[in-house]
């Protein structure tokens, strides 16, 4: 069998350039049709993951631990106690890769001119820089310095709004614990720039700070952690919620459905595309080599009246094609490559900045290579083009040595 | 009477400067009408550069060509294409006839593209079938015929126009001896009945041995004119 | 006879034929569907984003967007009202009083923004009064209730029944305050909406906030959305006659046109990529057919055929062949297309409804054919192989009788 590969691959291999007009088109025909399944597989998954980084990364992060029935009624009511024992080991011992503790209340903020809804933050500002891509998206001033800062960061649409300035004082409302209206004065130290959503919708000054304000002693609202980037979401979720089965601990997949969606669906996407897009190649495929085999039969007919068997003829043809397919499809890993690679800055589309947000996306998309994907697809198409092309093998199999002494008029 | 056909100096070059080959050197001849004249001479010779001059296929380099009265020289593309339609018939080798068109239709087809209508057309074609022995086989696709019945056909395509000479090149040459022998009897009866002219480009001895007028050729010139 | 014969030239190597034809087919078939859907779908998502509570369209003083102030008002909104009246196409006009203020209960403080809302016309513009799940809706008779979201209900413990005090500031700048009754809890699935929305009567919103019988905005709706975009001129000219501005939902929601566009656009690059491999698919059997032939071309140009007249029966096969697969791929597309048209398709995956629920979608979506969606992806395969069918048109017109005939 392998003394037959032997004697027949080089034959083969110049019988693929015998007709390089047909050999081109079907070069073109692979090369291009698998370039669009390995390009569009980067791009879906540089999508997916822009959104990811930019949802996650500016408040859920990869999952979040509140007491039973926050999520329902999120108030200072609902609050938890900080981690301890069996949950604190947990946290700390290395299958998250990071945690941060915070406060969040609804409440209200006031300047001289306006009175607008928000959601209060006391955060910890060392442990917020490192999860959270808030701390890095100062536009003036400041951002927190310790839990005991008692200065407040806006968002600049906000400030924008409320018509207040870096340095002003502003008046935030909320309810404390014990059912009272809490009533603070705050010096605007900060502005931040992210999205618009966030800007109009949360402040934050230090973990201590917002305690007090609200009444409580330790308490908190909420404990999200950062998972390492290769780590198995459920299982190191499943992690914590063994640790602490008294609170309500979720992945980011729970907390944002949506994009737990696109991001499961992806992969069905991609797979759709593939069988659409192959379902043409193969046309294409066996268009050209029928037409080889058509004319060639007379050389067939000739090659098996010299003796060869039609399962020689089967595998000479079947590996013209998978040599053909072959180079069709380095020509289509190599093309998708150059594109991914022309684009290695990023897809800019802060145009749309206001709609990415709508759908949790980034402004910019990152392509990447995914070598897996790539090794994958090709191969997926590689084996189905041959199998395709077995059809007009056949054929040739099929010629009989009368063929060749026969002539077309 | 005036030849049907006059070729004055006739030379085709092939190539330029070094690579230069003259597929015909000066070459002078007259065909008469009525003529059964063959063209022999190996490969090479010369033989089929010279139908294509006198079929107005392809211009010469040198000299001139006159079919018909009508001087080839000055004609454009579109004006010797018309000339061939309706004075010059031909027969080839192979790849006569459309293979998707019956007998009767190939027929039809070029007396269409002379604008006549279609019911003459009609006629025309089944009369033209029937001078060439092939009654019955109007319907019939070239596939369904023998090699013999397609170069009939092809004949009577030629013929149906009623044109001025038909040129045959190697018409005999894909065929076995007995279609050779019918097909060379049909052009003769043509001849004799009709007095239509015959030029034809062959090597087959069967068809020079009943050829009238053999006109030798070699390395682009003619050699020798006889007639028998 | 040329046509009869272009017609029977498609047919010489059938299977060659056939192949194109159903890769044309195919390809148009589920362009048509796809774009129908597509297409269909946006118009769905916009309709039911735009009508939970923004309407179709909306009239607000100058200024009044980019920086909602209480004393922006709309002086005279039953004049604009009345003119609206005789606007083709509308099918509800509504006032809206947009206020904030801190409700509370015994217990409990929490901001919320509160609707002036026309309780009669209100229903005919959007949605969300009739989200109610527990209670009722405003009605035209109420005069100190109040409908909350069921998030804000819950946060402020309330049910239906209790009183709620309401504190804001007036147009004025001075303090409104009020006392309301719960009469009905909604839920409309937006968790921001939920949460942070009061409705009351607008005459109490008047009343309440010192509007002296002002408005913050007058919002428009019609059945199709389509009808509200033909009106736009007659819209923008009733804005400059009563002094506030006319806003599209364009720029009420500009994100909404802005994911769409993304979408749209992420498609259409993936179905150029598949038409430009059909259309090669085909050109590539036009062309071999064409080389095949071509000693015939030049035993028929011998004969007398010129080669513009072959030109043109080349031109003639492309058109048969391009027509039926095309044409083909239409009729299997519309009957796929109108089949689901009535029965809808359900996108039903782990989470879908939530999600559905929180953008206002409903669970099954509904293609849409229309003319354009039918014919724009069988069309620009067609336009793209009559531009491209040129090369092998070309080829024909270049041949020479005794070139082609040595093959």
């Amino acid at each position: 069998m392998m003394s037959a590969f032997g004697t027949l691959a080089p034959l083969s291999w110049r019988n693929v350039w015998r007709n390089p007009r047909r050999t081109v088109i079907t070069l073109i025909v692979v090369s291009v049709g698998l370039w669009s399944v390995l390009f569009f597989n980067a791009l879906l998954i540089g999508w997916v993951q822009s959104s990811k980084d930019a949802a996650l990364k500016l408040l859920t992060q990869d999952g979040q631990i509140h007491a039973v029935g926050y999520m329902d009624d999120p108030s200072v009511e609902t609050f938890m106690k900080p981690p301890s024992g069996a949950l604190l080991e947990a946290l700390n011992d290395g299958v998250i890769e990071d945690w941060s503790m915070r406060v969040s209340a609804p409440g209200v903020v006031q300047s001289e001119y306006k009175t607008l809804p928000i959601t209060f933050m006391g955060v910890d500002p060392e442990a917020e820089s490192r999860i959270s891509t808030i701390p890095g998206d100062m536009e003036q001033g400041r951002y927190l310095q310790s839990v005991e800062d008692d200065g407040i960061i806006l968002g600049k649409h906000l400030v924008e709004r409320l018509k207040t300035d870096l340095g002003r004082r502003v008046i935030v409302m909320s309810q404390s614990v014990d059912g009272t209206l809490s009533e603070w004065s705050y010096d605007v130290v900060g502005i931040y720039d992210s999205d618009q959503g966030i800007e109009d919708f949360y402040i934050f000054t230090g973990l201590k700070t917002s305690q007090e304000f609200l009444g409580l002693e330790d308490e908190i609202a909420q404990v999200v952690v950062t998972l390492p980037d290769e780590a198995d979401l459920v299982s190191s979720i499943q992690t914590l919620k063994d640790a602490a089965p008294e609170l309500d601990v979720r992945s980011w997949k729970e907390l944002n459905l949506f994009l737990a969606m696109t991001d499961d669906f992806m992969g069905v996407y991609i797979f759709v595309w593939l069988g659409i897009v192959f379902s043409m190649m193969a046309i294409g495929i066996v268009n050209t080599q029928l037409m080889a085999v058509f004319e060639r039969t007379q050389e067939f007919g000739l090659l098996r009246a010299l003796g060869m068997k039609p399962g020689r003829v089967l595998l000479m043809v079947s590996i013209e094609s998978a040599l053909l397919i072959g180079v069709g499809v380095l020509l289509g890993i190599v093309l998708a490559i150059f594109s991914i690679w022309s684009l290695q800055g990023g897809i800019d589309l802060t145009a749309y900045a206001r709609a990415m947000e709508m759908v949790q996306a980034g402004s910019i998309i990152y392509v990447d290579y995914h070598p897996d994907g790539i090794v994958r697809y090709s191969f997926i198409i590689w084996i189905l083009g041959i199998l395709v092309a077995l059809w007009p093998a056949r054929r040739a199999s099929k010629c009989s040595p009368q063929e060749a002494m026969r002539r077309d008029t | 009477m005036d030849p049907i056909v006059t070729c004055r100096g006739v030379t085709k070059t092939f190539g330029s400067g070094e690579l230069a080959v003259n597929a015909l050197s000066h070459v002078d001849l007259d065909i008469a009408p009525g003529d059964f004249a063959t063209l022999a001479g190996p490969s090479g010779s010369g033989k089929t550069t010279l139908l294509n001059m006198v079929g107005a296929l392809d211009h010469p380099s040198a000299g001139s060509v006159t079919v018909d009265g009508q001087s080839l020289g000055n004609l454009k593309q579109a004006q010797l294409s018309d000339l061939r339609l309706r004075k010059i018939g031909f027969v080839f080798q192979s790849y006569n006839l459309v293979p998707v068109m019956s007998a009767c239709e190939n027929i039809e087809f070029v007396l269409e593209l002379q604008g006549i209508g279609k019911a003459d057309r009609r006629a025309k074609s089944l009369e033209a079938l029937r001078d060439v022995g092939l009654e019955g086989l109007e319907h019939r696709r070239p596939a369904a015929m023998s090699g013999g019945q397609q170069q009939r056909v092809a004949v009577a395509r030629a013929l149906v126009s009623r044109p001025a000479i038909v040129l045959a090149d190697e018409p005999t040459a894909n065929l076995d001896s007995t279609s050779a022998g019918e097909l060379i009897d049909l052009m003769l009866k043509l001849n004799d009945e009709h007095g239509t002219t015959f030029l034809i480009g062959t090597h087959d001895p069967r068809v020079l041995d009943r050829s009238k007028r053999q006109i030798n050729m070699l390395d682009g010139e003619i050699e020798s004119d006889a007639r028998h | 006879m040329l046509v009869s014969l272009a017609w029977r030239n498609i047919w010489r190597q059938p299977t060659r034929t056939w192949l194109s034809l159903i890769g044309m087919a195919f390809t148009s078939m589920l362009l048509v569907f796809v774009l129908s859907f597509q297409l269909g779908s946006y118009d769905t998502m916009k309709a039911s984003m735009l009508q939970i509570s923004d309407g179709f369209g909306q009239f607000q003083p100058e200024g009044y967007k980019d920086d909602p102030e209480m004393g922006k008002v709309i002086p005279d909104p039953d004049a604009l009202i009345a003119d609206l009246q005789a606007v083709e196409g509308l099918s509800g006009v509504t006032a809206r009083g947009n206020g904030f203020g801190l409700l509370a209960n015994d217990e409990r403080t929490f901001a919320a923004a509160v609707m002036g809302i026309d309780p009669i016309n209100e229903g005919r513009v959007t949605t969300l009064t009739g989200k109610v799940t527990t209670g009722r809706t405003l009605s035209a008779d109420d005069t100190n209730a109040i409908v909350l979201g069921d998030g804000l209900a819950r946060n402020l413990k309330v049910g239906l029944g209790d009183p709620v005090t309401m504190l804001g500031s007036g147009t004025d700048g001075s303090v409104a305050a009020d006392v309301l009754m719960v009469v009905g809890i909604f839920k409309s699935g937006v968790p921001e909406l939920d949460r942070q929305i009061a409705q009351i009567p607008i005459e109490r919103f008047k009343e309440t906030f010192l509007m002296d019988g002002a408005a913050h905005a007058i919002l428009i709706r019609s059945l199709e959305l389509p009808a509200v975009e033909k009106a736009e001129a007659d819209l923008v000219a009733l804005a400059d006659k009563h002094g506030v501005v006319y806003l599209t939902w364009q720029e009420l929601r500009p994100e909404v046109q802005q994911m769409i566009n993304v979408d749209f656009y992420t498609a259409v690059m993936m179905y150029a990529t598949l038409v430009v491999v059909v259309v090669f698919i085909i050109l590539n059997t036009l062309y071999m057919s064409v080389l095949e032939r071509t000693r015939e071309f030049g035993v028929l140009m011998a004969v007398g055929m010129k080669p513009r007249q072959i030109g043109r029966m080349v031109w003639m096969e492309m058109i048969f062949l391009t027509a039926v697969g095309a044409g083909i791929g239409i009729v299997f597309g519309m009957g796929l297309t109108g089949y689901f048209e009535n029965v809808g398709i359900a996108i039903e995956m782990e989470g879908t409804e939530e999600i559905y629920a929180q953008w206002g979608l409903p669970s099954r979506f509904f293609p849409q054919m229309t003319i354009g969606r039918v014919l724009a992806g069988p069309g620009a395969m067609i336009g793209m192989i009559a531009v491209l069918g040129f090369i092998p048109y070309r080829r024909v017109m270049g041949l020479k009788p005794v070139e082609a005939m040595a093959g």
